[in-house]
């Protein structure tokens, strides 16, 4: 698990194809960063950014990536004094990083930044359900496992695909989960077809994060899992976290099949 | 919890030849010190489990492991998604291969009972491998089956002497 001072920003994929002058101000801003100084660290990766949006395709599309450091040095700074905005610069992070995976899906570095902050975003705040057509939709696979909802097994047939050289990575010398040049050994499913998918009543589901999502809530289930001033909170907000949903749910010990079907009310 | 040591009528000629190998690459794979095999050996084409692939490069890193798989035809992969884990069949070309192996698929099994063990409950093990001595001339099939803490520390622990 990391907290948000271990998230440390990147270098860029393209750091050998800069000037002189962009690597000073990269170098500065680091050094920034390592030395909390977020605000500055933030405002010098704004300006490598810009620097690099006027070089060639490739590296101005890397651009993201120093984007997103500013982003995150700015949800760092924000995060002990305005949650709120912390949480906003956070997903903005996230979405320069997309951003700047797009040519090499790969790229070692900033998948290790993007699975960080948002590991971090998801533990620190919880993902939002908001009131739609009535209904609270959930698409948060713990709370399902808050709820013990039935895991699910499959069966599958696939092929793989290394990531760095694209041979099957049973006969290709590259170990998943290691970094080559930069680039993260990867198994990549390709051709999948799933044959078929079990309920697992006792066992043990070998992906977690793959699951039955509970029925939507309704405004009556609201009112009945929290209490009176939270549960009127919530409702006029139209917006709830995971977390204080996963709470309630631990707090009351609430699940079943109930939360499984669809409801009847 | 205890390793079930049996006579096995396994004859890995009979296996290469089904697979469609030839004599030259016989030669070559009865080299290597352990085989994975595909899940069914009579198959148009081999597929494996998904979970082949770690196992491999985890041995690899100490013995030659050879990949068997039908000729001339594709592999692919196969998965069921639940925590019981299933250690590929493997097949290990003399005592000493064996040896070596199992350690390294004792912590193959710990590391995914770290991982799978959920709530208190901890996923199932099952180990099936063949120990081909051709200097003893013996065929001994291996097998080990119950929790996966237990299984680990039961194959990591075992000695064998025939």
């Amino acid at each position: 698990m990391s907290n948000l001072s271990s998230v440390k920003p990147v270098k860029p994929r393209t750091i050998c194809r800069l000037f002189e002058e962009q690597t000073r101000i990269l170098d500065k801003a680091l050094s920034a960063a390592e030395n909390r100084h977020s605000n500055k660290a933030a405002k010098l990766f704004e300006s490598l950014a810009e620097e690099m949006r006027g070089l060639d395709q490739d590296i101005a599309t890397d651009a993201a990536s120093m984007k997103a450091n500013a982003s995150l040095m700015m949800g760092k700074m924000e995060f002990g004094r305005n949650r709120e905005l912390a949480e906003s610069y956070l997903d903005e992070a996230l979405k320069h990083i997309d951003e700047a995976l797009k040519p090499d899906p790969y790229w070692a570095d900033y998948v290790s930044l993007e699975d960080k902050i948002r590991h971090f975003v998801h533990r620190e705040f919880g993902c939002r359900i908001a009131r739609q057509g009535g209904l609270w939709r959930i698409s948060c696979i713990d709370v399902s496992n808050a709820l013990g909802i039935l895991g699910i097994s499959r069966s599958e047939k696939f092929d793989l695909e290394c990531s760095i050289c694209g041979k099957d990575p049973m006969f290709c010398a590259h170990i998943p989960g290691e970094v080559y040049n930069g680039r993260l050994a990867l198994e990549v499913v390709k051709n999948l077809e799933i044959e078929h998918f079990a309920f697992m009543t006792d066992g043990i589901p070998e992906e977690r994060h793959v699951g039955i999502l509970p029925r939507p809530l309704t405004d009556g289930d609201i009112k009945n899992f929290f209490s009176e001033g939270r549960a009127r909170q919530i409702l006029s907000k139209g917006e709830m976290r995971c977390k204080d949903l996963i709470r309630v749910i631990r707090q009351r010990r609430l699940g079943g099949m109930n939360f499984v079907e669809p409801s009847s009310r | 919890m205890s390793i079930e040591v049996t006579d096995s009528a396994f004859n890995l000629d009979s296996a290469l030849a089904k697979l469609g190998y030839s004599s030259a690459q016989i030669a070559e794979i009865t080299s290597s010190d352990v085989l994975l095999l595909p899940e069914d050996i009579e198959s148009s084409e081999s597929y494996f489990s998904d979970k082949s692939v770690s196992i491999k490069k985890a041995i690899e890193k100490q013995l030659k492991v050879a990949v068997l798989t039908r000729q001339g035809a594709k592999s692919h992969y196969h998965a069921r998604r639940a925590a019981d884990i299933v250690v590929p069949l493997l097949v290990f070309l003399g005592l000493q291969a064996f040896d070596v192996s199992k350690g390294i698929i004792a912590s193959w099994i710990y590391d995914r009972y770290l991982r799978l063990r959920y709530r208190g409950r901890i996923p199932n093990v099952r180990f099936t491998g063949i120990i081909i001595d051709d200097k003893r001339k013996l065929t001994k099939m291996v097998t080990c089956e119950g929790p996966a803490d237990k299984v680990s520390e039961t194959l990591r622990r075992s000695k064998f002497e025939f």
